[in-house]
Order: C-alpha cells, then structure tokens, then sequence
C-alpha cells in the first residue's frame, strides 16, 4: 500500500550521490546499445533476493543493495547459466533499508518470475561492492509472460532498451545479431 | 489511608475520569460523525464538576498533598488513555451519570483520607470567587491554543497524547517549583500562578507560531529532542512526534498550572479551582465566533485577542483573591505582579496561529474561515482545483476519488432500500456541496433537507460552495429540529437517512426508534471499526452494505432497515453482517505504529469482523469478506516511487475466492466493483497472466461486463494476439458506447491485427461523437494510410503541420511497408519516464 515518508526521497538523494560513482543509473537506451555496450544477457526465473547493507568509509553508511539470483540460459550463447544480479536499493527489514526510485518494482522481482535481465560486471557499484550490476537500473529487466503462442518479453515503452513486447526467441535473435555486427 | 494516598488517589480519579469523559462522535446521530458543541463541554467539565463535589463532601481541615495529586492526575489519565481505553469506554448519557456518580464516591472517599491540615484561618469567599473566576479565565486562554493545537492533530489519539503532555508537564511543574512558594508566599501566589498560566499561552501561541510553516514544523521535530532522536513530519500522528509538539505548545501554562497547584494548602481552594476550570470549560463557546465566516487575517490572530482578555480577566481576579487587605504593605506585591501580568499580556507581540495542513507539500488556502466551537471550519481548495469543507483539518465532503466512492455508496444505498427513481425525499446528515447536490438528485431525490453539529454554519458553507449555483430544495435543520421532525412525521418525515463516510470520526450510533425511516450510515474501514458495539443492541451490525472504489476505498454503510428488509433479499446488493467484533489494539501500541499502517490493520480488522461474522449459510458473503481479509492481510508498504497499482499487493487467493463468488451466481454490486478494481489493477500491473487465470473465465462466464472484457482485452495486446483483442474491445464497446476511450483501444488493436479498414469506421464513429481529438485522429490517418486510403496521407500532412516533431508520422508520407504497429502499452509504458 501506499507510503509517504521523507526517509525515501532523502535515501533517493544519497543513492544519486552513490551512483555517480557507477554508470548513469538509468538511460534512454536501444537493444543495439545494450549489445554493443559488453552488456551479458540473461533469460531465466528469480530463484532468489536478498538485500545487503555496506557501511563504507568514503561512500558512507547505509548503502543497500539488491541481488537476484536468476537461472536460466544466457540470451546470447543459449547455454544454462545461474547468475547473481545486483542492484541499488532495498530494504533487509521493513523499516531498515531505501527506496531507489530508479530499482525495479516489487512486482518486477518477485521470486518465479520469469524475467530477462541485461547486466555488467563492475568493480565497484558504490561501497566497494563488485558485482554483476543490472544494467540501467530497471531499464535492464523486463518480466517475461507465458503466453499461448509462447513466451513474450513485456517491453516497457519508448526509450528502453526493449520498448515493445516482443517474443523472446526474436529478442534472442536481435539481440545475438546486433551483437554480431559489434 | 494517609493523605499521601489520599491525594494520590483523588488526582488519579480525576486524571482518570478526565481521559474518559469523552463525549461520543454522533451520540445524536443528526450531529454528524462529530460531537456537538454543549454535549462535548458539558462531558469534559464533568470529571471537575465530580472533583469539586468529592471535594466538598470532604471536611475543609483534610490535608492537601499537591504534588501527588498532580502526579496522580497524570497516572490516572495516562492509565485510561493509553492502556484501558478499549475496555473501559463510556458511549451514552447514563453511562457517563453511572461514571460520574463512582467517580464522585471513589474521589470522597480519597479526599477523606489523611489528617487534619492546620487551619490559620477561615477560608473567605471573596478569596473563593477570585480564584473560581482566575482558574475559568486561565482555562479559556488554554483553550485558545488547544484550538490551533488541534489543527496539528484533530483525531482522538493526537487529543489524547496532547492531553498527557499537559498532564505530564503540570506534574512536573509542580514538582519542580513547589520549592520557590513555600510558607506564607504560597497563599498569595497561587491566584497569580492560575493568572500566569492565563498569560502563559502567549508563548503557546508563539511555539504554534514556529511550527505552523512546513519548514519550522520539520525544523522543530528534527531538533526538538537535541539530536537525541530525529524525528520528522512523516511521524505525524505517533506518539513522540504528538507529544513532543504537545509539550512545545502547552509546557509553559502547564508548568504555571503546576506551580499553582503546588502553592494548594487547602481544600477549598482546590474546590475553587476546580468549580472554575468547569465552569471555563462552559465558557468555551464564548471564544468562538459562531456560524458566521470571519477574514483570515482575523481569525490568524483571534486567539491572541482572547489570551489578553482572559488574562486580564484573570490578573483582576487574582488580584482579588491574594489581596486580603487592600492598601497595606502586603498588597503591594501582589497588586504590582498582577498589573505587570496585565500589562503584559497588553504589550506581548501579536502571533499569528494559522495551521493549515503544514506537513503537506502544498497547504491549501482557505477561502472561508468559521470559528465554530465544534471547531475551525474552512473552505479550501484541493489540488485538482475544487474546493471541499474541512472540519479541523478533516474533509466533510468529497471531491475526486472521495466523490466517486460516494457515488457507490449512494449506489448501494439506493438499489439496496430499492428506492425509486423520484420524488425522493433525503435527509443528509452531513456537508451538502454541489456534487452531492448532483449525486442526490441524479438518483431521485427531489428535496434534500440537511442537519449536523455545525448547521448554523451551513449556511455560509453552502453560499460559498455554490457560488450563485442553484441548490436543490430542501432546508438546514438543526439537529433537535430533525430529531423533533422524526419524532413527530416518523416514517413519513423522509425517505432516507444518509450520512456520507468522512475521513476520520469512528463513531457510536445510537437505537432509534421503529418508526423511522430507512438510515445508512457510512464509514470509511481505515478507521478502526472491528471494536465498535453500535447501538444498544448492536442493532446496527446486523446489516452492513460494502461500497468501494478502488479497492483500498471501501466504506461499511450500517443500516438501519429492517422494516423494508425483513423477508425480501436486497435486489442485487450484498448485505453482511458485522457483529463479531474484536478487542481493539492498545492504544499505547497503536500510537506507535505509522499512520499508514493503522490504516492497514484497520481495514484487516474491518474484514475480519465481517468473515467471522458471516453465517455459514450464506458462502457468498462468508468468501468475499475472506477475500477481503486475505488482500489486506497482504498490504505492506510500498516505494513511494512505484505507481498506485504497483503498490497494491495481490494474494492469489484473494482472485481465486471473488471468481468463485462470480462464477456461482450473478455477481451483486460490491462484488462487481471489486472485480472492476481488481482488473484495473492487474492491467496497470501487466500481470497478464494473473488476467487470463482469474478475469477471463469471469469475463467470459458473465457477458457484458466491460471493464472485465477491457481488462482481458489488454491481456490479449500483451500476448501479442491483437485479434482477440480486437474482439474482446468490441464487446467492451458495444456495452458502453458513450466510454469514449474504448474506441482508441479498439482501432489500436485492428490496426495491429491487420484489419485497418474496421479501425477507421470505429475511429469514424468516434470522432463524430467528438471532433478534433488529436489522438484519434493520428490513429485514423495511420489506418487510412495502411489500408490504402489516400485521404490518410493528407490528414498525416495536416497533423504534421500542426506537430512537425511528431517523428512516427514520418515513415507513412512514404511508401510501404510501413513499421510494425504497437498499441500503446497499459497506461502508457512506464510512469518513470
């Protein structure tokens, strides 16, 4: 339900001050960026979340973060592949945690949802934490639905990477094409 | 018992009966979900009435222990208010008479304790008087700043907490300063204390004046404990954030008030005390200006005229009572401390004491102002631009989403009573304001009488609400004159009985008598309901109508029907039950969860109360109330970035017993409206798969139902099988076809599915209903132009002329093939950006 607090907008500022140190948190991007940019791909279900807080000298305390671990097959190469996924944001207990605006919903990162997520290898996303870092913050994963014609990748409009539902085997195949003509 | 118990107790009595002696919102139901104005002081002078006859009962010798009783007071309020409350609760007169009386006995038996006090002589009436009338000044200027207090909280848990931050600091200032009036300087300074407290509001007035602003207020929580704990306005309603503002405002008359409460020797002066407290607090009304509408900018600084009036008030009648010998060397002293608390008050700067909303964002302006003695009522825009009447800070009518959910409480109301389409005629309980007037006479009614607490004001309001508009026939009634015509008309004085859901007012509704209309009486279940017994006989639970829109927006509306009921279903409506209630939280733990979650156990509660009432022959009733419990058990908070339906949380479970509800019989109105809020939702949430599990075999199963078909059609869009789609659009549309915005989603989805032609005659018909929509316009020229209409290129130059960087009408001035089609995505793709 609905929440109104200051503590999420003042935990927004701070991650926006963070996440100067990582790439731009989100973009106006295409699926041709996303593949030429050394992004991996991966096109499976959440098996699991957790959430993480870093206290760090420099970046200050209260840094939360969010993984999913995600298996299924990379996008590109169709092989099995189980991989973490990190993201800004997050809460560990219901009142301990922070709001990113730019995160992934609730919905997006339910646990079995069948998702395809772009994402990078960075060596520090803030806090010193390295990890695979979704790429463009929600603009790098998009929920996959079953559908009775197959599996549809839900695009999320205008200016993402996947802008249009599209199947997921075309998504594969745009995606390992693009990433051909790198 | 010794007089330390002694006073322990009769301070623990009083403490105790003042945080019970709160009169219940619509004790008449025609007040209004608020208490009306003698009913609520005559409640709260009570437990000092009781005191000071307790008192007198008590012999004049008894010793007075004054800061134990201070601290008793203290306890006893803080025992009822934050511990007993749920179990010990007075809701009608004679049980407030039962209260008094044992309130009486117990605080005698108390005031009869200890030994004898050493009498150096006879108390004087003139002494008497003097502070009597100082003690009912000094409560008339605390009342001017409990009234702008109260626009910082008006629910009875921010009065509550208000209250033990007096209580709490007047013991500690009697404590504190008993040491400074000792011996002989205590008789003289006890009056000029109780004027002091008068003067002292002052300074309450100027603390209001800091924290009125959105920036003082957060300026002020976050430093208010000196780094100690950050607190902020998102705490607004709990208990450090009420108390601490509670203490700010009213630390330095409660102190005063203690000090004079430490000078206390003997008995009769308390009982002065404490007949003059009463009696201010009977006085109230003469603070307020009644009923008529005052400028703003004098109303912003009204409280200050009644602080320097009272103190004076005050100041003279201490005088009167420290003086015992006019003209002698003793007199001096008092007369200089009373004229310098005279002239004080007179030369103190103004302080402006407006309070509107400040943790808001944007507070509205208010462009009618009424200092009524129920409280500050306003006229006050909204953010989307039309203006609602607020009672301290609470909404008497509805604008937006409120009025829409009016409207299906009127619904409910109306189908369920099955009340004729005219000629009916309405007694509103309540605000009338244009779009009530509307929502009334839309469904029939052709005279809507009003009456409530603040009817003498309804005038002002309504001239102001409808700005020259015509009003609906009908009179203003005060509340006795309705009671009178009830009384005397019966059945026949009305058709119905309404009063609309407010914000906040959880109250007790009395019997009434058999021969009386039909009456429905809503509330809004983020309210705490599960509690109430309504009624002497809990008559008002046995039939409870549910009326939402959107799903965290349901009412119960308590009726009162049963003539009209007994022995015929309600057409097409469901009726609960709501007789099983629960104990209610403690209010200790109450007041330290967030607002939002109160909301959330309450509505749980709510639902609670209704799956456990439920009988076991009715399974329809018995699964939506489970359902209903189910969701709410579900909520949680949410990001404030997400959007409203992302932060609803969905249980399976919750869609799986409303589709057997559906699938079983025809599906009543709130079950309707439920499964119309739900599909909204899973739309918005592009839960596609939640779509075709639940909604569609619904949808399918219960023909013409249009927002089910729109939901699935959607779904379809997102499987990228604009056909059927297509199919379940048309439906949609041929259901409802003045819903203008299906005609867009339907030629969106022939297009994508390859039949241009049958999108231009829908967009055709369209636009013959309303010309020169952009949107349906650009549909038709990209229709047109797929289809090989040369008539498209043409309205495509037309469009770009007009918007020349609309950049995905380009490729169709060329030559096909033109780009894949997409229909829009369920509200537009992402709301982010």
């Amino acid at each position: 339900m609905r929440f109104s607090s200051l503590k999420p907008w003042l935990g927004a500022a701070a991650l926006v001050a963070v996440a100067s140190l990582a790439w731009a948190q989100i973009e106006r991007l295409t699926l041709a960026d996303l593949a030429t940019r050394a992004v991996s791909a991966v096109d499976g279900t959440i098996i699991e979340r957790k959430v993480f807080r870093v206290d760090h000298p420099v970046d200050g305390p209260e840094l939360y973060f969010t993984t999913l671990t995600i298996q299924g097959q990379s996008v590109e190469t169709g092989t099995a592949l189980t991989v973490d996924v990190t993201f800004p944001g997050g809460f560990v207990s219901p009142t301990e945690g922070v709001s990113n605006s730019e995160a992934p919903s609730a919905d997006d990162i339910r646990i079995g949802n069948h998702i395809v997520a772009f994402y990078k290898w960075t060596g520090n996303m803030g806090g010193g934490v390295a990890a695979n870092q979704l790429y463009a913050s929600h603009g790098g994963l998009y929920r996959v639905i079953d559908t009775k014609s197959g599996t549809v990748v839900q695009g999320r409009g205008d200016g993402y990477a996947v802008s249009t539902n599209l199947t997921t085997s075309k998504l594969r195949a745009d995606f390992v094409a693009l990433r051909g003509k790198k | 018992m010794n007089a330390r118990l002694g006073s322990l107790g009769f301070g623990a009595t009083l403490g105790f009966f003042a945080s019970l002696a709160r009169a219940p919102l619509a004790a008449s139901i025609f007040d209004g979900p608020v208490t009306s104005t003698w009913r609520g002081l005559i409640w709260r002078a009570l437990p000092f009435v009781a005191a000071a006859l307790a008192m007198r009962f008590a012999s004049a010798r008894r010793e007075v222990r004054p800061i134990v009783l201070a601290w008793g007071a203290a306890l006893g309020f803080a025992l009822h208010a934050l511990v007993l409350s749920p179990w010990v609760e007075i809701s009608s007169t004679l049980g407030l008479v039962l209260a008094f009386v044992v309130a009486v006995f117990v605080a005698g038996v108390c005031a009869r304790a200890g030994g004898d006090a050493e009498l150096d002589e006879p108390p004087n009436r003139r002494r008497f008087v003097g502070i009597l009338v100082a003690s009912a000044a000094a409560v008339v200027a605390l009342e001017a700043a409990a009234r702008p207090l109260r626009q910082l909280g008006s629910t009875a848990d921010d009065q509550t907490v208000f209250g033990l931050a007096f209580v709490a600091c007047l013991a500690i200032g009697a404590a504190a300063f008993a040491g400074l009036f000792r011996g002989g300087v205590a008789k003289p300074a006890l009056p000029l204390l109780v004027a002091a407290a008068a003067l002292g509001v002052w300074v309450s007035l100027s603390g209001i004046s800091d924290v009125r602003t959105r920036d003082g207020l957060e300026a002020f929580l976050r430093t208010g404990l000196y780094g100690l704990a950050r607190l902020d306005s998102s705490r607004r309603g709990m208990f450090d954030v009420d108390f601490l503002i509670g203490a700010r405002v009213l630390v330095v008359p409660a102190f005063a008030w203690g000090a004079a409460l430490a000078c206390l020797r003997r008995r009769v002066d308390l009982e002065a005390l404490l007949v003059g407290a009463a009696l201010g607090v009977l006085a109230l009304p003469l603070g307020a200006v009644a009923g008529r509408p005052i400028p703003g900018e004098e109303f912003a600084y009204f409280p200050q005229h009644c602080v320097v009036v009272a103190t004076f008030v005050a100041a003279l009648s201490a005088l009167v009572a420290a003086v015992e010998t006019p003209l002698s060397k003793r007199a001096v002293l008092p007369t200089l401390v009373a004229c310098g608390l005279a002239f004080a008050a007179y030369r103190l700067p103004p302080r402006s004491t407006v309070v509107i909303a400040p943790w808001d964002r944007f507070p509205p302006e208010p462009r009618l102002w009424i200092d009524h003695p129920i409280g500050l009522l306003t006229v006050e825009p909204t953010l989307d631009r039309a203006y609602v009447v607020a009672l301290d800070r609470r909404r008497l009518t509805a604008v937006g989403s409120a009025a829409r959910a009016e409207d299906a409480q009127i619904t409910a109301s109306w189908r369920a009573l099955a009340l004729p389409r005219t000629g009916v005629r309405v007694l509103l309980i309540g605000q009338l304001s244009p779009e009530r007037a509307h929502l009334l006479t839309s469904f029939g009614a052709t005279t809507v009488d009003r009456t409530g607490a603040w009817s003498n004001a309804m005038a002002a309001l309504e001239d102001d609400l409808f700005e020259g508009a015509p009003k609906p026939a009908g009179e203003i009634l005060s509340p006795s004159a309705a009671c009178s015509r009830l009384e005397r008309d019966g059945k026949k004085a009305w058709d119905l009985i309404w009063m609309p859901a407010t914000d906040e007012g959880v109250f007790d509704l009395p019997s009434l008598a058999e021969e009386r209309p039909p009456v429905v009486a809503w509330q809004p279940i983020q309210t705490y309901l599960a509690d109430r017994r309504l009624g002497s006989a809990d008559d008002w639970s046995r039939d409870v109508l549910l009326a939402c829109d959107g799903i965290d927006r349901i009412a119960y509306g308590f009726t009162d029907a049963r003539a009209e009921w007994d022995g015929a279903p309600a057409a097409g409506v469901e009726r609960f039950r709501a007789t099983a209630t629960r104990a209610a939280p403690l209010p200790a733990k109450r007041l330290g969860t967030r607002r939002f979650q109160r909301e959330f156990d309450a509505q749980f509660a709510a639902m609670e109360r209704l799956e456990n009432s439920a009988s076991s022959a009715d399974s329809d009733t018995s699964k939506v109330a489970q359902a209903l419990r189910l969701h709410f058990a579900a909520q949680c908070f949410s990001s404030p970035f997400e959007h409203p339906a992302q932060q609803v949380e969905i249980d399976p479970q919750t869609l799986e017993l409303l589709s057997e509800v559906a699938l079983a019989h025809e599906p009543g109105l709130f079950v309707r409206s439920a499964w119309n809020c739900f599909a909204a939702v899973l739309t918005e949430k592009r839960d596609t798969e939640a779509v075709f599990r639940y909604v569609e075999p619904v949808a399918n199963a219960r023909p013409v139902w249009p927002a089910l078909e729109r939901a699935v059609a959607e779904a379809y869009l997102e499987a990228l099988d604009p056909k059927t789609a297509a199919e379940h659009f048309e439906r949609a549309r041929a259901a409802e076809p003045f819903a203008l915005d299906g005609y867009a989603s339907t030629a969106a989805a022939l297009i994508a599915a390859g039949t241009p032609e049958r999108a231009i005659d829908v967009l055709k018909k369209a636009l013959a209903i309303q010309p020169r929509r952009r949107d349906w316009e650009r549909l038709l020229a990209i229709a047109q132009v797929r289809a090989g209409d040369r008539d498209g290129r043409t309205l495509i130059q037309t469009l770009l002329l007009e918007d020349p960087d609309d950049s995905e009408l380009l490729p169709y001035l060329g030559d096909p093939p033109f780009p894949d089609f997409h229909p829009p995505l369920p509200g537009g793709g992402e709301r982010h950006h």
